[in-house]
């Protein structure tokens, strides 16, 4: 009896491996071989995990963190003074919160099919080659020297490449565009994203000032009447 | 609803707290991030010869006769000082303890507002702004040859008014002089122009380009010229090479060593860019960049600058590191203590003079004197010995100078050249590392990895070799069995 019950344990386990290996390995990699169909079956087959995204969101924020805290010397590493823990996280989280904001206010502009939770979810699947790249770029930049450089460049570069490759293909997928009409989808998704940028930062000199008009006239009160 | 708005208001916070760089004021060193830390004090200002203190060799005062005006130059051989005084239109002598000698010119020859001077073994050149020409003197002070205008078609119209001079060995006079665009004057000995050298490029940004599209031709005449950056001085170093300083509307590069051909090969592996002070802003308002107004270069490369918007002298080794910087304007020094006769009013030329720096200001009218402190010599010694190769010697050297200022991290450097030329590579990584010596460190590392891996590989390679045989071994085994099993059969 106790040793079916152990069996049955490691036997899950081994299906959860199984699983985390075809959700967050296979799929992605199947959606940079087979950018149209693979996408469409990302959409209407489902065969995306909201697990998944989320794992590549945090797997994002681990990547520039230890790329930023762990590479090399020769790369420019060993010096964490400027690094700020919690400014990294929140620009990663905000950055990917607003494109897909952004994204989804153009497509629902120009007739796109896709909702928020689908444009989430290709913006954190295409971390995938990033994150993974630029892990093992970050290990090998601790093991070369200056005139070997180039293979930390070229494992970073076709980690931004092919994550920019899935990004388009992706959000061609979900709003079933033409390839034409995915350029002027992404070129108007980039100007939304910098008014966005430019309503929050109004915001706040807005709440900034209103605070010190506060302040002004509680000190004003405070100084005439106490 | 919650969660959101304590993002916002964790993204505020991080709005108002990027940093604003302010002035550094007492001695500082840039690290390679740009930040500036506090230094040792490497110069200082040890006496200030103005018109009160100046004697001559019996010890008496000479401000009956003569006071000191606007000094625009000074310039030394082996033995004198010479100052250039501009307001009074002479040529002041100095011996090499600061006594006053004499002046010159006197009689028929005169000078009108000199404003350089240069010094070579024979003769001793005056840039004589106000009778255009450039004046030569012999080391009796008799008038012995003159450089006018040039006769060439380019100078029709043109008034010589010469600023600065510079010589060379063989007697080649390179001037910069007012209002010439083209860069500076090079003359053959005999006074005869030659040619134009070293000028500054004139350069369009690509927004100014962008913008001149949409200007119509009346616009761009109302805009002016875009000339070049200015020359502003010069000196010329043992080896023939001359050393420019440019206005900073130049944007970056305002110290140029300039071949015979004019191209610029000075090294610029510094921890910064040897453009003086990184200030961007001061107060929230943006800061000036340094303003180079003279250079002079000793025989180990080092060169030293001369910033008149902060008052500062930078050091710079050959390699375009920072040494060290010295000297404040009164207006920005914030220590009282300091004794303001030796702060710049308005500096105006150094000089380098046996192992002390002359300066001479124009509005302050003085001559100040810095000598070295021990860490200011300590810092020339573990140069020099590098410049010689001695990385060892150096090494011992930059270890004193880092019990002196442990923020010194171009010591970290040198110790760590010596200790992967004698091949302790693990400490050298280490203080490559925080010399921030990326090419050596580089070079080390992979001296340790090959030392490493060749202790590991044999071993590695045994077990893949004694794999391989075993899997040889087994296959063959197998085989000869199931050859059997077929024979049995």
């Amino acid at each position: 009896m106790e040793q079916v019950k152990k069996q049955h344990h490691s036997s899950k386990i081994k299906y959860y491996l199984s699983t985390f290996f075809k959700e967050a390995f296979k799929r992605p990699l199947e959606l940079i071989i087979h950018p149209i169909s693979g996408w469409e079956d990302f959409k209407y087959d489902k065969t995306s995990k909201r697990w998944v995204s989320f794992f590549y969101l945090i797997m994002m924020i681990m990547a520039v963190i230890i790329n930023k805290t762990l590479k090399g010397f020769v790369v420019g590493g060993g010096n964490i003074k400027d690094f700020r823990l919690f400014n990294t996280i929140l620009t990663i989280i905000l950055s990917v919160v607003v494109a897909t904001i952004a994204n989804w206010c153009v497509g629902s502009l120009f007739d796109g099919k896709g909702k928020i939770p689908e444009i989430f979810r290709v913006i954190n699947y295409a971390f995938f080659p990033y994150v993974w790249l630029s892990i093992i770029a970050t290990i090998i930049s601790n093991f070369i020297g200056t005139d070997e450089l180039m293979y930390y460049n070229i494992l970073m570069g076709i980690g931004t490449a092919l994550t920019i490759w899935m990004m388009f293909f992706g959000l061609k997928g979900v709003h079933e565009n033409s390839f034409g009409m995915n350029i002027i989808n992404i070129i108007f998704t980039i100007v939304v994203i910098a008014i966005i940028i430019f309503v929050i930062l109004l915001f706040f000199t807005f709440m900034e000032r209103i605070l010190s008009w506060i302040y002004a006239v509680y000190n004003e009160i405070k100084i005439r009447y106490f | 609803m919650k969660k959101v708005i304590i993002i916002l208001w964790s993204l505020t916070i991080t709005i108002l707290f990027f940093g604003q760089m302010i002035l550094p004021k007492a001695a500082y060193i840039y690290t390679p991030d740009g930040e500036d830390v506090s230094s040792a004090e490497s110069l200082v200002a040890t006496k200030s010869i103005d018109s009160s203190n100046l004697t001559d060799i019996n010890g008496n005062l000479v401000s009956k006769n003569y006071t000191f005006g606007s000094l625009y130059d000074v310039a030394d051989d082996e033995e004198h000082i010479y100052i250039c005084d501009g307001s009074n239109n002479q040529i002041v002598v100095l011996d090499q303890n600061f006594n006053y000698l004499t002046k010159f010119p006197e009689g028929d020859v005169t000078l009108a507002n000199p404003q350089g001077l240069y010094i070579t073994n024979q003769y001793i050149y005056v840039c004589d702004y106000g009778h255009n020409r450039v004046a030569i003197f012999d080391k009796n002070y008799q008038l012995v040859q003159e450089v006018l205008t040039p006769t060439d078609v380019v100078f029709e119209g043109y008034q010589f008014r010469p600023k600065k001079i510079a010589v060379s060995r063989t007697g080649r006079m390179y001037v910069v002089a007012e209002g010439i665009n083209e860069g500076i004057l090079d003359f053959n000995p005999d006074g005869t122009f030659s040619r134009f050298y070293g000028t500054n490029q004139a350069t369009v940004s690509g927004w100014q380009a962008f913008w001149l599209l949409f200007t119509s031709e009346e616009q761009r005449k109302a805009q002016g010229y875009n000339f070049g950056a200015a020359l502003l001085n010069l000196c010329i170093d043992q080896d023939e090479y001359v050393y420019t300083v440019s206005s900073p509307t130049a944007g970056s590069n305002f110290i140029k060593r300039l071949n015979y051909k004019a191209q610029d090969v000075l090294n610029r592996n510094g921890y910064i860019h040897n453009d003086g002070d990184l200030v961007t802003s001061q107060n929230g308002q943006t800061a000036d960049p340094s303003i180079f107004v003279d250079i002079d270069v000793n025989e180990d490369g080092t060169y030293i600058s001369l910033d008149r918007v902060r008052g500062r002298i930078f050091a710079y080794d050959f390699d375009g590191n920072l040494l060290y910087e010295a000297g404040a304007l009164a207006a920005l020094a914030s220590d009282a203590a300091l004794n303001q006769n030796k702060l710049f009013q308005l500096p105006e030329a150094l000089c380098y003079f046996q192992d002390k720096i002359l300066t001479v200001d124009s509005k302050g009218r003085n001559l100040i004197v810095f000598e070295y402190t021990t860490f200011g010599q300590l810092v020339n010694k573990a140069t020099h010995l590098y410049r010689e190769n001695n990385y060892e010697e150096a090494s011992k050297v930059w270890e004193e100078v880092l019990t002196l200022n442990s923020n010194y991290l171009l010591a970290y450097a040198g110790i760590g050249k010596a200790q992967f030329r004698q091949g302790d590579y693990e400490e050298a990584l280490e203080n490559l590392k925080k010399g921030n010596d990326t090419y050596n460190y580089s070079q080390a590392y992979k001296q340790y990895r090959y030392e490493k891996l060749s202790k590991v590989a044999p071993i590695i390679l045994g077990v893949v070799l004694l794999g391989c045989v075993a899997l040889l071994v087994r296959s063959f085994i197998k085989n000869a069995n199931e050859e059997k099993k077929e024979g049995d059969m």
